[in-house]
């Protein structure tokens, strides 16, 4: 079966750790492959230290690029994007990560504003799409506060807000919601839904709350100590089984 | 139409921001060049304190500048050239210099002022990576605890010269480790002003990148900011301003934190406006304690660093002070 709107295509990318001396945070990935249709959310779900960060930042060109350390390929709509240069990787594909900050004096609106710095919009374009993105992401009322003076779920919608304003193909969001109370995590899993479908994007979204996946992805990667264990509708992977394979000692939740 | 008023009302205010630090920093070149140990004869005026002027307004755009680019490099407010020890590494490069056969003379040792600079800068760069890799928490006082370490390491090696050196030598290196404009010649201040303009302008042209990297070193590369180059180019360039200032004007403190944490409270952090005004209040500032210092116990002159560093230092703890209360 072929897929018509496939927009991301990852083929047996993996990732391993060089000298053993070399300092980092990143696990281990081994051949991991999956595909992203448009306007589809999947959740990457998985044990602490199962290379789901990994794979994003990998994906997003954090982690710089050795041959040795890296193989396999990332591509979207027939471009190589772990090779893209990044400004075009970044009107392609945008990280977001759990905590949206500055250690400098920074109101949210220009803290959002950034966003669209390498955008090609015209200065009053980029004011409306400022101002859209902060009202999507419910923080209109804090647009003059410094980012700083802000809680932890504060600063991550205004985080969101800054992804939207750069408006990505695909955005990756690694814990992005994880200090949100259950409200704005609710109303901000519809705003999500209802942008991937405007703009017929796609969002990747690492998280450790099966309940928010359930509610808000499509599907759900599941991954251990690097490798995929399941790929599939977020319902059959959210199934016991499922569950009981990859997180044997919580008994609850089965 | 409200967006329209806001920003006319953001032009006026840039306006009046430039405008002010324009007349200010006339009017402190006049007092610079009016008031001094003697009385103002014309030939004191154009032979002694033109020049003089004329550095420490270069030196001091370059050290306010290279500040406020530093401390977005490292992600830290209280990064300077000064507490990061670049400027005790630029010092032992003209020291470098100086004992490889070249003389106090300001063109033979810009270029080994600048490699000292470059090479401590690399120490901190490398060590900033490390940090961030390892993801420790701790890293902003970490940075700035080895930064303090390299200070160290490099008067320690200043001292050492001074121990050996040759006694002549000793005497003109003493004021110029506090900071010293008073060597200054015409020929060799213009050209320090000249190339420090052209590097501040170098670095201007990076104002959107450094405004990316506010929100960290993430997230700039995920709105599309080539971290890398960025962060070799800027210390690339910011060596070279410290190794003029250095060589220029020895090592003063302080300008490159006290200028822009002020103009950033002042009118924001973007760096568009914030590195233009910074080279102004960085000017002023050190045209200012420059007078000061020869002004205050005439006819007798206190080294420009120490001035610098006596208003500087208490309001660095004044600024910790500041930040422990906010955390907490």
């Amino acid at each position: 079966m072929t897929v018509l709107t496939g927009l991301l295509d990852v083929e047996h990318l993996t990732y391993s750790w060089g000298k053993s001396s070399d300092v980092g945070r990143e696990s281990t990935l081994r051949k991991v492959s999956f595909g992203l249709l448009a306007g589809e959310i999947k959740a990457i779900l998985g044990p602490n230290g199962s290379g789901k960060s990994t794979l994003l930042r990998l994906m997003s060109g954090l982690i710089p690029l050795s041959p040795t350390r890296c193989k396999g390929r990332v591509r979207s709509r027939g471009r190589d994007l772990l090779t893209l240069p990044s400004q075009s990787r970044a009107s392609v594909i945008s990280y977001l990560g759990s905590d949206f900050n500055s250690e400098f004096p920074l109101t949210v609106e220009t803290a959002v504003a950034l966003g669209g710095l390498f955008t090609s919009q015209s200065p009053s374009g980029r004011l409306e799409t400022v101002q859209a993105a902060l009202e999507r992401c419910l923080c209109q009322d804090l647009r003059h506060q410094d980012l700083r003076s802000l809680s932890g779920g504060q600063r991550q919608l205004a985080g969101l807000a800054r992804a939207m304003v750069q408006s990505p193909e695909i955005l990756l969001l690694d814990e992005s919601l994880s200090k949100m109370d259950l409200d704005h995590q609710h109303r901000i899993s519809q705003v999500l839904r209802e942008w991937v479908r405007d703009k017929n994007s796609a969002v990747l979204w690492v998280s450790h709350d099966l309940h928010l996946a359930a509610q808000v992805a499509d599907s759900a990667l599941w991954l251990r100590a690097g490798e995929k264990i399941g790929d599939g509708r977020i319902f059959e992977m959210l199934a016991p089984a499922m569950l009981k394979q990859v997180y044997p000692h919580a008994g609850g939740l089965n | 139409m409200a967006s329209q008023r806001i920003s006319v009302k953001k032009t006026n205010r840039r306006f009046f921001a430039y405008f002010w630090s324009i007349l200010i920093l006339v009017l402190v070149i006049l007092i610079a060049l009016r008031w001094g140990a003697s009385v103002a004869a014309w030939e004191v005026v154009l032979d002694l304190r033109v020049p003089r002027v004329l550095l420490a307004l270069g030196v001091g755009m370059g050290l306010a500048v290279g500040g406020a680019v530093l401390q977005v490099l490292f992600s830290n407010p209280l990064c300077e050239p000064y507490i990061l020890g670049i400027s005790s590494g630029s010092a032992v490069g003209v020291v470098i210099g100086l004992s490889s056969g070249l003389s106090w003379n300001f063109g033979g040792l810009v270029g080994t002022s600048f490699l000292g600079a470059l090479a401590f800068a690399g120490v901190l760069y490398w060590a900033s990576h490390r940090i961030h890799r390892s993801g420790l928490g701790k890293g902003r006082s970490v940075l700035l605890l080895i930064g303090v370490m390299l200070g160290f390491l490099g008067n320690s090696l200043l001292a050492l010269w001074l121990a050996l050196g040759d006694p002549t030598e000793i005497q003109n290196a003493s004021t110029w480790f506090f900071g010293d404009l008073s060597r200054a010649r015409l020929s060799g201040a213009i050209i320090v002003v000249t190339l420090v303009v052209v590097i501040c302008a170098a670095i201007c042209s990076w104002s959107s990148q450094l405004d990316a990297l506010l929100l960290g070193e993430e997230e700039a590369s995920a709105i599309g900011v080539d971290v890398q180059l960025m962060q070799k180019t800027l210390i690339g360039l910011t060596s070279i301003l410290v190794g003029l200032c250095v060589s220029g004007g020895g090592v003063i403190g302080f300008v490159g934190l006290l200028v822009p944490h002020g103009v950033r409270r002042w009118v924001g952090a973007s760096h568009r406006d914030l590195l233009p005004l910074c080279a102004l209040w960085g000017a002023i500032a050190l045209v200012f304690a420059d007078w000061v210092s020869r002004w205050l116990w005439r006819p007798y002159e206190l080294p420009v660093g120490v001035v610098t560093a006596l208003v500087g230092a208490p309001c660095l703890i004044g600024i910790l002070l500041r930040d422990v209360r906010e955390v907490d």
